[in-house]
C-alpha cells in the first residue's frame, strides 16, 4: 500500500494530468484534438441529430531548423446525421487538414544586398478541405469538392492550443437545388477563411469557430455572395474509464445573397475516445 | 618521461585556461573591418560552450562566433539554428594562450542560408522547382470583342523535380497545376505531368557510313519523355464547353540544357487522346510544343519560362481540324520571403489561336497576367553556394 502511494506521489509529480484516488490513477486532462467522437444533439428546431468524427493533431520539431515546429491537424469524416422533412439526411466534411509552420522568430526577408530582416507576427498555415456536404432548408444540396486556403495565424501558439488564422481561399462546389438543377460555384481566391480555436491546457474547455465568406461565380449563372459560420463550445463534464464526455453548444449559419439565411443552434453530449 | 612531461604541460595549459576563464574579459576577440566572416560549413567546428570557432594553424588566427543567437543588446538567447550538429570540445582560452589571434565571426550556415550579425539564420537561395504555390493577380484578356476585358485570376500548382544522385537524370513532376479565371470564364487544371530528361554518357544513336572508308558519326540527341494525364479546360463563355486531355505521350528532344538540368530548351511531340463535351466525342490528336525554362541566377530569384503548344485534332465536326496553337512566356522574381517561404511576382504574356471551341469563332486571343505567388517548401537549390560572411 505504501509502495502504491509512493508510486502515486511520484507519478503525480511527473504528470500533472494524472490524479489519484486510493492510489489508483485517473486522467484529469484530455486532448480535444486527438479523438474519435460520437455525440447527440438537440437542435433549435426540436430535432435530434447524431454526430461523429475522427480528429488527429500532430506536432513535430523540425529536424533541420531549431526554432521551427510543424503542426498538422486532420479532421476525418466529421459529420452529422439528422432528420429533415421526414427522412434521415447526412452532412459533413470528408477531410479537413491544416498544416502550419511555427517559427519562434517570424520574419520577412527583403532580398537586398544586405538582406533586411523585418519581424513578422504571423505563422503560415495551409488548409485543405475536401468533400464538404451541406443541405439547406430549401432543399438545396451543396458538395464543396475542394477548398484550399492560405492562412496567417496571429495566435502563434507554440503548443498549438490557440489559433486565430485568416486568409484568402479558393474553392469549387457543386450545387443541386430542389428542382434538380446543377450548378458549379467557384471562388477563385475571392473567398476568405477565418479559423478560431481556444483550448484550455487541461483540455476541459474547447472553443472552435470557423467563418468562410466570399463572392462566388455560379456556372451557369451570375456571381453571388456567400458566407457560412460555425462555432462549438465544449466542456468536459465527466469521464468514463478516462474517456471524456462533454457538453457541447454549437451554432451554424449560412447566408447567401438572394436567399433566406439559415441559423441552427443546438446543445448536446459528445463522448470521445482519446487517441 | 616524455609522457609525464606532456601530461604536466597539458595540466599547466588547463590550469592557465581556467585562470583566464575566470577573468573572461581577458579573452580579446577583435572585430575586423567589413562584414563579419562566417565559419566554414565544410570544416570541423570547435566549441567551448560559449563560442564556436575554427582556427587557421598557419596564420595563427581563430574565427570565433557566439554559440547562441544574440538579442538586440548582444545577449545570448536562442540556440543556433541550422548549425553543424557536432562540434569538438576545445578551450578557446588555450588557443589564445597559444598565441592565436581571435577574430569575431558568425556561426556556419548550410549552403543556401546566411546568418546576420546576431547569428539568426535566413534562407537566401530557393529552388522554385520544388514547391507548392498559390497565387492570384490581374489577368486582362482580349478575346471578347474590341478592347481588353479586365479579369482576376487565381493560380495554383505543385512542382517537384527529382534529380538523380549522379546528376545526369532529372524527373520533373507537376501536380494539380492550373488557373481559374471567372472573368473570362476559363478554368484550366492539369492533374499531372511528368517529364524525364537524361544526360547520356554515350550517344543513343550512331550512324555509320560506308562510302569509301567506313566512318562513324555519333548523334548526340538528348531525348527524353513527357507524359500528361487529365487536363481539363473549362470554358463558360458564351456557352459551356469542356476539353479534356485524357492523356498524352510525347518524346522530347533537349536542344539545350544547363549543367544542373534546371534550365532547358526542348521540343516535344506525340499522340494524345482528347474529349470534347459539346460533340461528346473522344478524339485523337497530335500534339507538340517548345518549352524553355531558365533560372537566371545562382540563388534562384529570377526565372524565365516559355511554353508553346500546338495540337491537331482529327474528327471534330464543324472544325477545320487545325486545332489550336497556344503560347505563354513569363518572368518570375522573388520579391521577399516570409518565414523562409518565398513570395514572387509573376509577369506573363499569353496568346492562342484555336478553332476547337464550338461557341467561339476561330481566331486569336491575347492575354496577360500580373500577380503574386506564395510558395511553400522551396528548399535551397541543389548545389547552392556557401556564404562566408554575415549579411
Amino acid at each position: 500500500m505504501l509502495a502504491a502511494l509512493m508510486l502515486a506521489a511520484v507519478l503525480g509529480q511527473i504528470d500533472p494530468c494524472v490524479d489519484f484516488a486510493d492510489g489508483t490513477p485517473f486522467a484529469t486532462c484530455f486532448d480535444p484534438g486527438n479523438r474519435l467522437a460520437l455525440g447527440g444533439e438537440l437542435g433549435s428546431d426540436g430535432k435530434l441529430s447524431l454526430e461523429t468524427g475522427l480528429r488527429l493533431r500532430r506536432s513535430r520539431e523540425s529536424r533541420s531548423h531549431a526554432h521551427v515546429t510543424w503542426f498538422s491537424e486532420h479532421d476525418l469524416g466529421a459529420g452529422e446525421l439528422r432528420v429533415q422533412e421526414g427522412r434521415w439526411v447526412a452532412e459533413g466534411v470528408a477531410y479537413d487538414g491544416l498544416f502550419s509552420r511555427h517559427l519562434e522568430d517570424g520574419f520577412l526577408l527583403l532580398p537586398t544586398r544586405t538582406p533586411l530582416r523585418i519581424p513578422f507576427p504571423f505563422d503560415i498555415a495551409v488548409e485543405v478541405r475536401l468533400g464538404a456536404l451541406e443541405r439547406s432548408e430549401d432543399g438545396q444540396q451543396r458538395l464543396e469538392v475542394g477548398r484550399a486556403g492560405l492562412l496567417l495565424d496571429l495566435a502563434r501558439d507554440p503548443a498549438g492550443l490557440q489559433r486565430l488564422a485568416f486568409g484568402p481561399s479558393l474553392s469549387d462546389a457543386v450545387e443541386r437545388d430542389a428542382a434538380g438543377v446543377r450548378r458549379n460555384a467557384v471562388q477563385p481566391l475571392t473567398g476568405a477563411t477565418l479559423l478560431l480555436r481556444e483550448e484550455s491546457a487541461d483540455g476541459l474547455w474547447a472553443v472552435r469557430a470557423r467563418v468562410d465568406a466570399g463572392r462566388e461565380l455560379l456556372l451557369p449563372g451570375q456571381g453571388r455572395g456567400r458566407a457560412s459560420a460555425s462555432a462549438d463550445v465544449e466542456r468536459v463534464l465527466f469521464a468514463v474509464d478516462d474517456q471524456p464526455v462533454s457538453l457541447q453548444l454549437s451554432g451554424r449559419s449560412v447566408w447567401r445573397s438572394g436567399a433566406r439565411s439559415e441559423v441552427r443552434v443546438g446543445v448536446g453530449l459528445v463522448a470521445a475516445y482519446q487517441l | 618521461m616524455r609522457t609525464a612531461l606532456r601530461g604536466m604541460a597539458a595540466l599547466c595549459l588547463l590550469l592557465a585556461a581556467r585562470a583566464v576563464r575566470a577573468e573572461e574579459p581577458g579573452l580579446k576577440i577583435e572585430r575586423a573591418e567589413g562584414p563579419l566572416p562566417a565559419l566554414d560549413w565544410d570544416r570541423p567546428v570547435l566549441c567551448d560552450g560559449q563560442h564556436r570557432f575554427q582556427c587557421d594553424e598557419a596564420a595563427k588566427v581563430c574565427r570565433v562566433a557566439p554559440a547562441r543567437e544574440l538579442d538586440a543588446s548582444g545577449a545570448p538567447t536562442l540556440e543556433l539554428s541550422r548549425a553543424q550538429p557536432f562540434c569538438e570540445q576545445e578551450s578557446l582560452h588555450v588557443r589564445a594562450l597559444a598565441g592565436h589571434r581571435l577574430v569575431q565571426a558568425v556561426a556556419e550556415a548550410p549552403p543556401g542560408w546566411v546568418r546576420d550579425e546576431r547569428g539568426r539564420v535566413m534562407q537566401f537561395n530557393f529552388d522554385m522547382h520544388r514547391r507548392l504555390w498559390l497565387g492570384g493577380g490581374f489577368a486582362p484578356d482580349g478575346l471578347q470583342g474590341p478592347g481588353w476585358k479586365r479579369s482576376g485570376e487565381a493560380e495554383f500548382g505543385t512542382r517537384i523535380d527529382f534529380a538523380g544522385d549522379d546528376g545526369d537524370t532529372i524527373e520533373r513532376l507537376h501536380l494539380l497545376e492550373g488557373r481559374l479565371d471567372p472573368g473570362i470564364g476559363r478554368f484550366d487544371v492539369t492533374s499531372a505531368t511528368l517529364d524525364w530528361s537524361h544526360v547520356y554518357a554515350r550517344s543513343p544513336i550512331r550512324l555509320t557510313t560506308f562510302a569509301g572508308k567506313p566512318r562513324r558519326f555519333d548523334l548526340h540527341l538528348d531525348v527524353g519523355l513527357y507524359l500528361l494525364a487529365g487536363r481539363f479546360e473549362v470554358f463558360t463563355e458564351p456557352a459551356p464547353q469542356t476539353w479534356t486531355t485524357v492523356g498524352a505521350v510525347e518524346p522530347t528532344l533537349d536542344l539545350w540544357r544547363s549543367k544542373d538540368l534546371d534550365s532547358y530548351l526542348r521540343l516535344r511531340a506525340g499522340p494524345a487522346m482528347e474529349h470534347d463535351s459539346v460533340s461528346h466525342r473522344s478524339l485523337f490528336a497530335a500534339e507538340g510544343g517548345l518549352d524553355f525554362e531558365g533560372v537566371l541566377d545562382a540563388d534562384g530569384f529570377h526565372r524565365l519560362y516559355l511554353q508553346a503548344d500546338a495540337a491537331r485534332i482529327w474528327g471534330l465536326p464543324g472544325a477545320s481540324g487545325l486545332g489550336r496553337v497556344e503560347g505563354k512566356a513569363g518572368y518570375e522574381l522573388i520579391v521577399l520571403a516570409v518565414n523562409d517561404q518565398p513570395i514572387s511576382a509573376v509577369l506573363e504574356g499569353r496568346g492562342s489561336w484555336r478553332d476547337d471551341l464550338a461557341f467561339v469563332p476561330a481566331g486569336w486571343d491575347w492575354g496577360a497576367y500580373a500577380g503574386l505567388r506564395f510558395s511553400f517548401w522551396a528548399p535551397a537549390r541543389r548545389g547552392a553556394a556557401r556564404v562566408n560572411e554575415a549579411r
